[in-house]
């Protein structure tokens, strides 16, 4: 089965589709989980602590039940289920007893009214018995009274190595050891997290803004004992989530539990605060860098020791990787990387877009342009001379880091545009230059179902449990079977985003849905392709070896002339209607690797009064193999960057020093970026193939973009920033401190 | 969302308006474009009654006033006058640029359609733009109380401190008045922000004027270095009656604006280099004002 | 004594019907035009003028619908998103954006899609690139669709100084 998913032409794609929801989306159609109105629906608000550190003694609802329209209200006194995608390493209660943050959840008030919700939320009282906290990296470590998990206040550390580094660093001709920072972020998806819930005797629906419709229905039946097929997670819209929406959110759990308490459905709603405080964002991280070159410009080993800020949980999933990515850059002879996760008493972190990606190549890609200009060597000449051909071991099933770099730089205007740093003599108005940063990520390759079946009019269906949560997949998933099984695209509908109706998907996380369940997609129209030209073989009398399928017709081959429409094929047949459900388990062969890859060019230009960076213009050159819609595809692209445009010049939570609370839990306060900031940002695909089809990409945009950035702000000012976001402030202070 | 229960009224005129003050005397708000008192009451500010003042009539006008000569010598900006309506008004645009400009600066459209120069400067936030443009224009500030009483006073005495002003609860700013001048001006008005569209963190707001022999009526206005905005008199002294102002006078200023000014810092901004981009804004602001009278 | 909710008997036009409704004081425009008309096309996305997603037309000017009392609204006019488009139709400017891949997750779209149709009813002739991006700088997309926004939106604006 999979050798004929690998024998299928690859072409490259000059497919560029609108969306197949774009008409519900423009129009105010689409359904959001807070669009949803359903009969009796009572509105739920969560009460969170309001200490750092302590265990819950007390807790008065007595004011809160006189608030006109209270219902319900349930704490960790009397609820104690887990929350178990909720933490990594240890063991989370969806309301805390042992509460770790200001803001960790303690309990739900359950209201008729939004209003009264509110009000009776902000009216429960809880007494604690409060524990040491610690607000970040330094004082957790040094804090041996500290307790915030009981076996101990760190994950790791997290070791990858591979070569002799010591040797490498004794023997190279030039040596740097540089420190880089970066900060906790916040995913902030559009739509702050929502989840309703209602109850059928022992049957339990969610609609739920989700990325994965049955990654959630897995998650709530574990956590609330139930078989997963008593649970319905439907999640047809959702507003973003960019990591922060993956599988069973908290606050799915507490829908459910407030609507089996009460027997009514249940809306939770968090406001932007409670989505600043409550959801997970960024970890942060402080990072000691040391690279070896020769002077010919031959990176031979990069060590990275760094210790990362958590939160007081963590949903990262795989253990420890905080650090990760840049060992698949570069072909060096020595990596060696010891990674710490240090738990502080502050809102949790996980899953934001290629989790660790940004802040790894933030610091590596800094350092190794800093190595370039120490060399004297223009930084794309450095990438090119260093860029990894093969993995250590092994090979890659397909590398388009050559075409990235060469063609990226030419699209820019690299040779015309860069000039060697010069001292500035000037000290106002505004200077430019460009910076050059790539990346790569993992692609991976796994399990896939999906249902496709067309009908006797000739309209193609294809169900797969896709959520969309603005990545295209809907569309993508529609293009791939209409490619595979020859039949238009707008003869092609879609089923997706309700467990009930649709077979599993990973869903939207880990830049998976196409080469997972894409790859079912596309076997089972290839299925369905194959049955319409039997029965063109039956019914025709040609041989299906001479047939093809073609925008819905029915082709001879040898003179391609049409011989019927597939709808009348479908008629003549008498089949009502063929459907194929597939599962597809592709799988990479051994020592094969993986991977996508990109080459980013930024120009900025600085103000050298105020030490204000603009975004002038932005160039992505990218490998993700085939594109299966280049529209999509260069919106995914082009969302990436603009995320990591905030991620370099504005976005930072901040964290209080006094109680590890945020400061900023609005969306005028915590700056993500707006369209007066965003520059043409110019996407460019590379012509790889890959012989496990289209590669991933949702997150790969927003790795090189720290860097790419800073590069350019040395270029144009020689001054270095090296923690983010970067500071007009601090640039400022370097420029002077220059003349 | 709002907790606390309130009344509303909207009066359809000033006597009725008056009659609702009176008789819920310190308990009401006015409402005009609510950009800042619906914020406020979101975050838990308790207003028992609110007055929305939009229905009645007349509060919306811009209005010229000419002189013997038919040349505009005053505009009178209704309070209920949206950001928008200013910046696109052409008699503020070819009168008072200064006011179209600022106007066009504050926040994002959206609050700009909505957001009203009555309420702007009632509220009286010391780095809001309109405020520091209103002294810096000179601008009079129109009054009526109960029994339809009217008064004006100058912005200067109208800004008592944050948040605070001269108006008493029973009392409704109804206008904003402009002097023109038919003298060639310059004008400026330069901020430092965290973010595009964001509440200034301070803001400079200059204007002069031009007789063709010398330099007059110089006003450096500046928001957010105190509890109210302010003019900075003896800098504008400094430059008054010169013929000509030179790059290392308006230097001179800048620096001596950082000397009797302080912007606070911020969790992301220290101090030091806020006082410098006081420095900074404020000889941009000049420079470009000045090169507008002889550039 | 605290005081009990009030209600204000609200009359104005939606989308260019009548409507009438009682509703609470402490309701924004935008509650009210959400659950009280099911009309869901505008968002909340901050409830505190931030993001833009809740934009909808008041007498003709995008506001957000979360910073305004739905009392305020009384006798006066809102266009939300749905009253864009015509039978089922969408508008020439939805259609740029559909045509342009304007959106992602579509959340902040019905705020797009209504400051810019405000920004071009009331554009002189053909808007920049400039005048688009400080005009559509209330409306956050944290998808990062602003390219594509900004290409369906100059669209529809040359459209327009064609006719
Ligand atoms: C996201 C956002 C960004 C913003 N950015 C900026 C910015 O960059 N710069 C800036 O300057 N402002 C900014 N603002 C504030 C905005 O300008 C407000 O509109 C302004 O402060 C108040 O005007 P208003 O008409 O909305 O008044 P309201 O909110 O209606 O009223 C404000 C106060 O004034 C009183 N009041 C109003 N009108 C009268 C009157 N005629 N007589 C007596 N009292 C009256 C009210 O009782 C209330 O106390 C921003 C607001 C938001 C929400
Ligand atoms: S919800 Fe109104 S601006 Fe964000
Ligand atoms: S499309 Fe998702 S926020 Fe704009």
């Amino acid at each position: 089965m999979m050798e004929a998913v690998l024998e299928r032409q690859h072409a490259k794609s000059h497919v560029s589709e609108p969306r197949i929801d774009a008409r519900e989306r423009v129009m105010g159609l689409a359904k959001y989980t807070a669009d949803w109105h359903v009969k009796d629906m009572l509105y739920a608000r969560i009460f969170t602590s309001t200490v750092p550190h302590g265990i819950v003694k007390n807790i008065d609802s007595s004011e809160a039940a006189k608030t006109p329209g209270f219902v319900d209200m349930v704490s960790c006194l009397e609820d104690s289920t887990l929350w178990e995608a909720g933490e990594r390493e240890h063991v989370r209660r969806v309301f805390a007893d042992h509460v770790r943050f200001v803001g960790d959840c303690i309990g739900a008030v359950t209201a008729t009214t939004r209003i009264a919700a509110k009000k009776a939320a902000s009216l429960v009282s809880v007494q604690y018995e409060e524990l040491p906290a610690s607000f970040n990296i330094d004082s957790t470590l040094g804090n041996s009274n500290l307790k915030i998990w009981d076996n101990g206040n760190t994950i790791g550390p997290l070791k990858f190595e591979y070569g002799d580094a010591e040797e490498e660093f004794r023997n190279s001709q030039v040596v740097m050891e540089r420190h880089y920072s970066t900060s906790r972020l916040h995913n902030v998806p559009l739509e702050p997290a929502i989840s309703l819930a209602w109850w059928d005797g022992d049957n339990l629906t969610v609609v739920a803004a989700t990325q994965s419709v049955h990654g959630c229905r897995n998650g709530i039946a574990k956590d609330l004992g139930l078989l997963p097929e008593k649970v319905r997670v439907i999640g047809y819209y959702k507003g973003g989530g960019f990591g922060n929406k993956i599988n069973s959110m908290n606050y799915d759990l507490i829908a459910a539990i407030c609507s089996r308490r009460t027997g009514k459905p249940v809306m939770v709603e968090y406001s932007r605060e409670d989505e600043f405080i409550n959801v997970h964002g960024r970890w942060s991280t402080d990072q000691d860098l040391r690279i070896a070159a020769d002077r010919d410009g031959r990176i031979n080993a990069v060590e990275v020791k760094a210790n990362c800020d958590i939160g007081a949980y963590t949903r990262h999933m795989k253990r420890g990787h905080f650090i990760e990515g840049p060992e698949h850059y570069y072909s060096t002879e020595a990596w060696n990387a010891e990674i710490y996760g240090v738990y502080t008493n502050t809102p949790a972190t996980g899953h934001m877009r290629a989790p660790p990606g940004p802040q790894s190549a933030f610091s590596v890609e800094s350092l190794v342009d800093e190595m370039a200009y120490e060399l004297g060597m223009d930084p794309v000449e450095m990438r090119f001379k260093n860029y990894i051909r093969h993995p250590n071991s092994g090979k890659f099933t397909s590398n388009g880091f050559e075409e990235c770099i060469t063609r990226g730089a030419e699209e820019f205007g690299w040779k015309q545009r860069w000039k060697r740093p010069e001292k500035q003599n000037t000290r106002r108005g505004l200077v430019t230059g460009v910076g050059v940063a790539i990346g790569s990520w993992h692609s991976g390759l796994g399990h896939g179902e999906a249902i496709v079946s067309i009908d006797s009019t000739g309209v193609l269906e294809v169900n797969t449990g896709v959520v969309d949560i603005g990545t295209g997949a809907k569309t993508t998933m529609a293009l791939i079977a209409s490619g595979e099984a020859g039949i238009p695209f707008s003869d092609t509908r879609v089923i997706w985003g309700d467990t009930e109706t649709s077979p599993f998907s990973v869903g939207e996380s880990g830049s998976r849905t196409t080469g997972f369940t894409g790859t079912a997609v596309r076997e089972a129209a290839r299925q369905i392709r194959s049955d319409l030209l039997s029965i063109g073989e039956k019914v025709h009398g040609i041989s299906s070896s001479k047939l093809e399928i073609k925008e819905g017709n029915l082709i001879h081959s040898g003179n391609g002339n049409v011989i019927s429409s597939v709808r009348e094929l479908m008629h003549a047949s008498g089949n009502g209607r063929i459907t194929k459900s597939v599962t597809t388990e592709p799988a990479l062969k051994e020592g094969e690797e993986r991977f996508v890859f990109a080459a980013h060019f930024a120009e900025v230009a600085v103000d050298l009064e105020t030490g204000e960076v603009k975004l002038t213009d932005y160039l992505a050159y990218h490998d993700s193999g085939e594109i299966v819609n280049r529209l999509t595809a260069e919106s995914q692209v082009q969302g990436g960057i603009v995320m990591g445009i905030g991620m370099a010049l504005t976005e930072k939570l901040l964290i209080s020093k006094t109680d590890g609370s945020i400061e900023n839990p609005s969306l005028l306060l915590y700056r993500i970026p707006n369209m007066a900031q965003i520059p043409k940002i110019k996407v460019f695909f590379t012509d790889t193939i890959d012989p496990y089809g289209p590669k991933s990409l949702g997150e790969i945009p927003i790795i090189p973009v720290t860097a790419a950035i800073g590069n350019a702000i040395f270029n144009a000012t020689g001054v270095r920033l090296r923690n983010l976001p970067f500071s007009r402030e601090e640039l400022l202070r370097e420029l002077k401190g220059k003349k | 969302m709002i907790i606390e229960p309130f009344q509303y009224f909207s009066p359809q005129s000033l006597d009725e308006a008056f009659e609702i003050l009176s008789e819920h005397h310190g308990e009401a708000k006015i409402i005009a474009g609510g950009q800042s008192l619906i914020p406020l009451m979101k975050m838990g500010v308790e207003v028992p009654c609110i007055v929305d003042i939009k229905k009645i009539p007349g509060l919306k006008a811009i209005e010229l006033s000419k002189d013997g000569l038919g040349n505009v010598s005053s505009i009178k900006v209704g309070a209920l006058v949206t950001y928008n309506d200013i910046e696109g008004s052409n008699p503020v645009k070819k009168n008072l640029p200064l006011l179209a400009k600022t106007a066009s600066g504050i926040g994002h459209p959206l609050i700009r359609n909505r957001g009203t120069i009555g309420g702007s400067l009632s509220h009286c936030d010391p780095a809001a733009d309109l405020c520091a443009t209103a002294l810096a224009l000179n601008a009079r500030i129109c009054i009526t109380g109960p029994g339809l009483k009217t008064r004006s006073i100058s912005a200067d005495e109208f800004f008592k401190g944050p948040l605070e002003t001269d108006l008493q609860d029973d009392e409704i700013l109804t206008a904003v008045e402009f002097p023109v001048s038919a003298m060639k001006m310059g004008y400026d008005v330069q901020k430092l922000t965290l973010g595009h569209g964001d509440f200034p963190v301070f803001i400079v707001s200059v204007s002069l004027h031009n007789d063709g022999k010398k330099f007059t009526d110089i006003a450096i206005a500046l928001g957010g270095v105190g509890e109210t905005a302010v003019r900075a008199g003896e800098c504008e002294s400094l430059l008054n009656g010169r013929e000509s102002i030179t790059d290392e006078d308006i230097l001179e200023v800048s620096k001596m604006i950082t000397e009797k000014y302080d912007p606070p810092s911020s969790a992301e901004l220290s101090h030091d280099y806020t006082l410098d981009m006081l420095a900074v804004y404020t000889r941009k602001a000049l420079i470009n004002a000045v090169q507008m009278v002889t550039g | 004594m605290k005081m009990e909710a009030q209600t204000f008997d609200l009359k104005f036009k939606l989308n260019g019907k009548e409507v009438n409704v009682l509703v609470d004081t402490r309701e924004t425009l935008l509650d009210v035009i959400r659950d009280s008309f099911g009309l869901t096309g505008a968002k909340k996305g901050c409830d505190e003028a931030a993001c833009g997603a809740c934009s909808v037309l008041f007498n003709g000017h995008a506001v957000c619908s979360c910073t305004m009392l739905a009392a305020e609204a009384h006798g006066g006019s809102i266009v939300t998103v749905e009253g864009l488009s015509s039978n089922g139709k969408p508008s020439f400017l939805q259609k740029t954006f559909m045509e342009n891949d304007a959106l992602q997750c579509g959340f902040c779209t019905s705020g797009q899609i209504i400051a810019a149709a405000f920004l071009l009813d009331n554009a002189e002739g053909e808007l920049d690139d400039h005048e688009i991006r400080e005009g559509l700088s209330g409306n956050v997309c944290r998808c990062g669709a602003y390219n594509k926004i900004l290409h369906a939106v100059s669209e529809a604006s040359r459209n327009r100084a064609v006719k």
